[in-house]
C-alpha cells in the first residue's frame, strides 16, 4: 500500500464519532427513556462503558495482525470457505444498516419537513452524494469528517437554551427506576452507540506508530457516550418522562418550541444541518460495505461496489412504506447487529489466541 | 468536458426544483387566533381569526365559527375563503369555559401531532365563550387576530402571568407532580377591551373554576420563578394619611431567591421560604430613609406578602391544583410517600410553612 492510503489517530477518532452519531440521537432520549425512564443516563453511562471494553477487545484483536485487514483476519482464523461465508453475511448486515439509515431518514423528513415529496426523491437527494463521497480513499473520507465535525457543537448550543428553566426535579429521584430498568435501558443504549463496529475496518488504515494512534481512535465512543449523555438529561429535564414516551424525535420537538427573536422554529433549520451529520454516517458504512464486497470478489477497486450497493439499499429501502413495518425490521436489525459487532470478533479472538499459538509451536 | 457539465447542470437543476411542498403566502389564510367551545350536542366550536390583508384595514380582520375539530375546521373554513387555512403561525388558543372543564388534552393533541405548528404560542381560558369573546369588537391599534397575544405577553411582562406555552402546557399535563395554570380573559364592556382577570387554576386535565387575581397571580409568579421584566406590588401602607393616595405604597423586585423544600419524615410539610430585594418606586410620604423606616417597611411587607401567600395557597388547595408543582418534590426526594392516585388528598391537608425576607435595597432618586 502507498503512503496516501494511511490515515491518523485523530481522523479515526473523527471517522467513528461520525460513523455513530447520525439521526438516531434524535429519537435516542426517547427509545432509552421507554425503558429507563429518568434514570436514561445511567444506562447510557454503562452502555458506554461496556462498549469501550468491546473496543479495548478489538484493540487487543487488531494489533496481534498489524499487516491484515478484519476480513484478513476472520479468513486467517476460519479458513478461507468459512470466512467467505461470514463476510457475506455482513455484507448483508451492512447493506441492512444502509437500508435501515435511508429510511430513518426519509422517515424524519417526510414527517418533519417535506410531508408531500415522494420517498424516491428524497433518497435519491441523499443518495448521491453519499456514493459521490464514499467512492473515494479513505484519505478524502477522513478529511471531509473532520471538515463537517464542527457541526457537532451546534446541538449542544441549540439545546442549551434549555437550561435557561430547566426542571432538574425530573432527574430525582436518581435510581428510582429500579435496577431492573436501568439494566434493561442497556440495550437501547447500545444500539444507540451502534458504529463503533466501524474501528474494525477503519482502524487498518492507521499504520504509523499503531499502538498509540489506536488509542486515540478509542476515545471515540467515550466521546460520543459524553455526548448522549448531555442530551439525554437535556431533554429530560424539559419534558415529563411520560411526555418523552410519546413524543419520538424529543431532540426536535424542543427546538420546535424555542423562539429566537429573528428566528422561529429552529428545529427546520436544524435538520437541515444535521442531515449532514446523517450522511456521513451513511457515507461511512457504504464505504465498509463497499470494502468488503471489494475483499470478497477479490477486486482492485470499491469504486464499482459502492455503485452496485447503493442500488441494493436503494430498492431494499423502497419496500418497508409503513411505521410497522420499519419498526419489524429495525426489530430484526438490531439484535442482529450484536452478533457482528460482540460476537463474532470475540470468537475471532478467541480462535487466534489458538492459532498463533500452535503456529509458534510449529516454527520453533 | 463541456458536454458532461452542461447535462450535469441541467440534470441537477431538475432535482433542485422541490415542488412538490412548496406553500405560497399568497394562497394561505395564516390562522394567528383560534377559540374552542362546546357547541350544541357536545359538539366543539371553532372560531378563527385571521388578519386583515391590508393592514391599513384592521376593520377587514375575519372571524369565522365553524367545524367540530381543529381539522374539521379547516375544511370547513376552506368552503368560505378564498385562499386555504392554515394554523402553522397560530399565536393564541382561547378555551372557552365550559369547555375547559372537560379534558383539555385532547383538544390540544392536533397541535402537538402536526409538524406545521408551532408550539411557542399561548393558551388561555376565557370567561364565558370564547366565541363570544372573538366576535366582540376591540378598541385597539392592532388587529384583532393579534391583539390576544399581545394582551398576554404584555401581562407576562409585568409578572402578572407566569409565560405558558403550548409545550409548556402540555409537559405540565403531563406531570402528575404539578397542575396546569392558564391565564383566564373576560372582556370589559365599558373599555370594549379584552381583559386579563388571573391565572385559571387547573387539576390534572381540568379547569377547576378557582382563579388567583392578578395581585396573587404576581406573588405566583415570583414563587416559581417565572417572573417577567418587571414584579410591582402596590398595597395600602396607612390607613391616615391625606390624599387617599398617600397612603399607598408601591414597590418593585429588584431580585429574589426562593426556595420551595418538601420536608419530614410521616408528616410532609412544605416550607416556602423567599428573600427578596426590593426598590420602592413610589411612596409620597418622604424621608424613609431619615426617619430609619426601613425596618418597619421591611417586617411590614415581610408580614403582607405571607398573609397574600397563605391566601394563595388556600385557594390552591380548595381547587385541588398543584400549580407549585409540590407533589414534582415529593416525588424526587421522599419517593416512598409518593403515591399519583392519592397524592391530591395528601396535598390538601399538608402544612405549609412561608416565610419571606424583605430587604430594601433602593428608594429611587430621592429618600
Amino acid at each position: 500500500m502507498n503512503a496516501k492510503n494511511e490515515i491518523t489517530g485523530w481522523q479515526l477518532f473523527f471517522l467513528i464519532v461520525q460513523t455513530q452519531v447520525g439521526v438516531g440521537i434524535l429519537s435516542m432520549p426517547s427509545d432509552i427513556g421507554k425503558v429507563a425512564k429518568q434514570d436514561a443516563w445511567i444506562s447510557m453511562v454503562l452502555a458506554g462503558v461496556l462498549v469501550q471494553i468491546i473496543i479495548l477487545l478489538y484493540i487487543f484483536l487488531l494489533s496481534r495482525f498489524p499487516e491484515d485487514t478484519y476480513f484478513g483476519i476472520v479468513n486467517f482464523c476460519f479458513g478461507s470457505i468459512l470466512g467467505k461465508i461470514i463476510m457475506s453475511t455482513y455484507l448483508l448486515y451492512f447493506i441492512g444498516v444502509l437500508v435501515a439509515s435511508l429510511t430513518n431518514f426519509h422517515h424524519i423528513i417526510a414527517t418533519w419537513i417535506f410531508t408531500d415529496t415522494p420517498k424516491w426523491v428524497i433518497m435519491l437527494l441523499f443518495s448521491i452524494p453519499a456514493v459521490y463521497m464514499a467512492r473515494e480513499n479513505i484519505v478524502l473520507i477522513a478529511r471531509f469528517k473532520m471538515l463537517i465535525s464542527f457541526m457537532l457543537p451546534i446541538l449542544i448550543f441549540v439545546l442549551g437554551w434549555v437550561y435557561i428553566q430547566p426542571q432538574f426535579l425530573y432527574l430525582l429521584p436518581i435510581g428510582g427506576s429500579g435496577l431492573n430498568a436501568i439494566i434493561a435501558g442497556i440495550k437501547p443504549a447500545i444500539f444507540a452507540l451502534m458504529g463503533f463496529e466501524a474501528f474494525l475496518f477503519f482502524a487498518f488504515y492507521v499504520k504509523t506508530d499503531r499502538k498509540k494512534e489506536l488509542r486515540k481512535g478509542a476515545l471515540a465512543t467515550a466521546f460520543v457516550t459524553t455526548f448522549y449523555v448531555f442530551t439525554i438529561i437535556t431533554t429530560q429535564v424539559f419534558f415529563y418522562i411520560k411526555e418523552i414516551i410519546v413524543v419520538p424525535y424529543p431532540v426536535l420537538y424542543i427546538m420546535k418550541a424555542l423562539k429566537f427573536t429573528i428566528l422561529e422554529r429552529i428545529d427546520l433549520v436544524f435538520i437541515t444541518v444535521w442531515m449532514v451529520i446523517a450522511l456521513s454516517s451513511f457515507i461511512s458504512f457504504l464505504f465498509i460495505a463497499g470494502n468488503t464486497m471489494e475483499q470478497l470478489l477479490s477486486k482492485q477497486k470499491h469504486t464499482k461496489m459502492v455503485y452496485f450497493i447503493m442500488v441494493m439499499a436503494f430498492l431494499g429501502a423502497l419496500i418497508p412504506t409503513s411505521m410497522l413495518e420499519m419498526k419489524e425490521f429495525m426489530e430484526v436489525l438490531l439484535p442482529g447487529s450484536l452478533i457482528f459487532t460482540v460476537a463474532i470478533p470475540i470468537l475471532t479472538m478467541i480462535i487466534s489466541l489458538f492459532k498463533k499459538s500452535s503456529q509458534k509451536e510449529k516454527s520453533a | 468536458m463541456k458536454k458532461t457539465f452542461l447535462i450535469l447542470l441541467c440534470s441537477a437543476s431538475i432535482l433542485l426544483s422541490s415542488c412538490w411542498d412548496e406553500r405560497l403566502l399568497k394562497d394561505l389564510q395564516l390562522v394567528y387566533t383560534v377559540g374552542y367551545d362546546v357547541g350544541e350536542n357536545g359538539e366543539v366550536d371553532v372560531t378563527s381569526v385571521v388578519p386583515p390583508i391590508d393592514p391599513s384595514n384592521k376593520n377587514g380582520t375575519a372571524t369565522f365559527k365553524t367545524g367540530h375539530t381543529l381539522r374539521d375546521a379547516r375544511y370547513n373554513a376552506d368552503l368560505n375563503v378564498s385562499e386555504h387555512i392554515d394554523y402553522s403561525k397560530l399565536q393564541v388558543m382561547l378555551l372557552g369555559d365550559e369547555l375547559a372543564r372537560q379534558d383539555i388534552y385532547s383538544f390540544l393533541d392536533v397541535l402537538y401531532r402536526n409538524s406545521r405548528n408551532n408550539l411557542n404560542g399561548r393558551v388561555g381560558v376565557v370567561d364565558g365563550s370564547a366565541s363570544d369573546l372573538l366576535f366582540q369588537p376591540v378598541t385597539s391599534q392592532k388587529s384583532t387576530s393579534e391583539y390576544y397575544s399581545g394582551i398576554i405577553e404584555s401581562a407576562e411582562l409585568i409578572s402578572v402571568l407566569p409565560p405558558v406555552s403550548l409545550q409548556t402546557a402540555c409537559t405540565l399535563i403531563f406531570d402528575p407532580g404539578g397542575d396546569l395554570y392558564l391565564p383566564y380573559l373576560t372582556y370589559n364592556e365599558e373599555l370594549q377591551r379584552a381583559e386579563v382577570e388571573g391565572l385559571a387554576l387547573f387539576n390534572q386535565k381540568k379547569f377547576t373554576g378557582e382563579i388567583l387575581t392578578p395581585q396573587l397571580s404576581t406573588l405566583f409568579t415570583l414563587l416559581i420563578n417565572r417572573q417577567g421584566d418587571i414584579v410591582r406590588f402596590t398595597r395600602k401602607y396607612t390607613e391616615d394619611e391625606t390624599p387617599e393616595i398617600a397612603n399607598y405604597m408601591t414597590i418593585e423586585l429588584h431580585n429574589s431567591d426562593v426556595s420551595i423544600k418538601v420536608k419530614g419524615d410521616q408528616q410532609l410539610t412544605t416550607h416556602i421560604s423567599a428573600k427578596i430585594l426590593i426598590n420602592i418606586v413610589e411612596y409620597s410620604p418622604n424621608h424613609i430613609m431619615a426617619e430609619n423606616k426601613i425596618p418597619d417597611i421591611e417586617k411590614w411587607w415581610e408580614k403582607e406578602l405571607e398573609k397574600d401567600s397563605e391566601e394563595m395557597i388556600q385557594i390552591m388547595k380548595k381547587a385541588k391544583s398543584d400549580a407549585l408543582g409540590i407533589g414534582r418534590r415529593v416525588s424526587a426526594f421522599h419517593p416512598e410517600q409518593w403515591d399519583e392516585k392519592t397524592w391530591k388528598d395528601t396535598y390538601v391537608e399538608m402544612p405549609f410553612e412561608v416565610d419571606f425576607e424583605v430587604e430594601v435595597v433602593g428608594t429611587g432618586i430621592i429618600d
